[in-house]
């Protein structure tokens, strides 16, 4: 695939994080390396145990952190020449564990949309929470009461709010159950399927990478290695551990 | 002008007593306190003792250098005070301190010198003295409380500025609610203050010209002016000091940066 078709291209990209060291603060390097590439409308999963630096590598797509070396492209153009506000309203993400403002839900869909002076109807809104699962009586209630998936979900909605280009998970369904894990992880494929939406969606679950079904990027011991569907990347973890080889 | 009262030693060492049964009384409660009051007591007594020295030199000295002095060495320990008081993690906390402080609070002093009091010299040692205290002392507690409070959310809240900052705020519209909170938290007692003064509170200043003697319905004048340039001086501290914390706490990208190192290897 050319650079042209790609909406993300990681080139050799690396992570240092400020860590303590015998009580002293020093740098030390996460991952080291990176180079991937994500087609439009396509999917990866960035897939490897707590702490090896997923939702890191994650963070440099929507430009919340900026990588220690290597650069960050987005559709042809370098993360640092591109207005992050813009960026960030081009591709969304989704927390593990999200946030949600303390007031209605209403008013959680409308605050992206707010902060670009824009308003957001109140029958949108409605088919936002739709399309996540969620009755249209969700729309008045206060945020902050709903249950964990609710609000999962909620955020979610939220997210796509702004008709996002790409959406950016992390972990988004570690907090749920099985079955609302599953609702989640279809309602994005459908979106990606039907939209074209591009999903980057970090896991360290087995059953949402099978789900995911597309090309996995194994995260492990400072390395990035690339496997073309999620069957390839799990026989690869052996042992229930991970062994990769320098991709 | 009446006859006051004269203090004697002998008379504070009657007022000692007083602390004297305080510390007694959180020695037997074990609060912990009571090595914090005798330093406390000793402290104030010897730093007013000096001060009264000082003041009684300076005002009758009058030369401008005098007071350049005393306002920079009363600005010197507000910012010290108030650094030393900040546990967070706060980026140059120094100088935050120090432009807030000293640019918040001299900017109402020469206010009042100026445009209310008319002094002539504007630096007039026994007016400016007393009242850059009053403004320096609530310029510190105000910027401290701003700062203490805003680096606190900055770190407790950090998924909340982030969830904003990934659905396209800016740095600005993200910290708003954390601003807000810690601008309320740095200016709520002022306004309190305001709400209750001469209602519950007789302060000290007005209290202070009473007992010498002055006429009250000119001590509380003096009094409200003093209310109204505490207050400016604490909306003012605070508003500069949360704007550096903000700065510094983003880059130009709109990126919330780590405050310090959170996990530990080795």
């Amino acid at each position: 695939m050319s650079v042209a078709e790609a909406l993300f291209v990681l080139d050799d990209v690396a992570i240092d994080r400020p860590v303590l060291r015998e009580g002293r603060p020093i740098t030390s390097r996460v991952l080291e390396q990176v180079s991937l590439t994500v087609p439009a409308g396509g999917r990866l999963a960035l897939y490897g145990p707590s702490g090896s630096g997923k939702s890191s590598l994650l963070r440099l797509f929507n430009r919340l952190d900026d990588p220690s070396a290597g650069r960050v492209l987005f559709a042809g153009t370098d993360l640092r020449d591109y207005d992050p506000i813009i960026l960030r309203r081009r591709v969304g993400m989704l927390f593990q564990q999200p946030h949600l403002f303390d007031v209605t839900v209403g008013e959680n869909l409308a605050y992206p949309l707010r902060w670009q002076q824009q308003t957001l109807t109140r029958e949108d809104g409605v088919a936002l929470l739709c399309e996540v699962g969620l009755p249209e009586d969700f729309y008045g209630r206060r945020a902050q009461q709903l249950s964990g998936g609710q609000q999962q979900r909620v955020a979610l909605a939220r997210a796509l709010a702004l008709s996002p280009t790409a959406l950016l998970l992390d972990e988004p369904t570690s907090a749920l159950d099985e079955e609302s894990a599953h609702l989640i992880v279809d309602l994005l494929l459908r979106r990606n399927v039907e939209t074209g939406m591009t999903l980057i969606t970090v896991t360290h679950a087995r059953h949402v990478l099978e789900r995911l079904n597309c090309p996995t990027a194994l995260v492990d011991a400072g390395r990035v290695a690339l496997f073309p569907d999620a069957a390839s990347a799990l026989a690869s973890d052996v042992r229930g551990g991970m062994v990769l080889e320098e991709s | 002008m009446t006859e006051t009262v004269d203090i004697r030693y002998f008379d504070l060492g009657i007022a000692a007593l007083l602390l004297f049964a305080s510390m007694a009384l959180t020695w037997h409660l074990q609060l912990g306190v009571h090595r914090d009051l005798i330093i406390g007591g000793i402290r104030s007594f010897l730093q007013l003792m000096v001060m009264g020295y000082v003041l009684a030199y300076i005002i009758k000295d009058g030369a401008w250098y005098w007071v350049v002095l005393a306002l920079m060495l009363m600005l010197g320990v507000a910012v010290h005070t108030a650094v030393g008081r900040t546990r967070e993690a706060v980026v140059n906390k120094h100088t935050i301190y120090t432009v807030a402080i000293v640019s918040g609070s001299m900017l109402v002093l020469l206010f009042i010198a100026g445009a209310v009091l008319h002094l002539r010299p504007l630096y007039d040692p026994r007016y400016v003295l007393p009242i850059a205290g009053m403004i320096i002392g609530n310029a510190m507690t105000a910027a401290t409380l701003a700062v203490t409070r805003l680096a606190g959310d900055l770190h407790a809240r950090r998924r909340e500025v982030e969830t904003a900052l990934a659905l396209g705020a800016s740095a600005a519209q993200a910290v708003h609610p954390l601003r807000r909170d810690a601008l309320r938290t740095a200016i709520l007692p002022s306004v309190n203050a305001l709400l209750v003064v001469g209602v519950v509170s007789l302060p000290g200043m007005m209290t202070g010209q009473i007992i010498a003697g002055q006429d009250p319905t000119q001590a509380v004048r003096y009094q409200i002016m003093v209310m109204y340039m505490i207050t400016a001086a604490a909306t003012l501290t605070s508003i500069i000091s949360t704007v550096m914390v903000i700065r510094l706490a983003f880059t130009p990208a709109h990126q919330l940066r780590e405050a310090s190192p959170t996990s530990t290897v080795g």
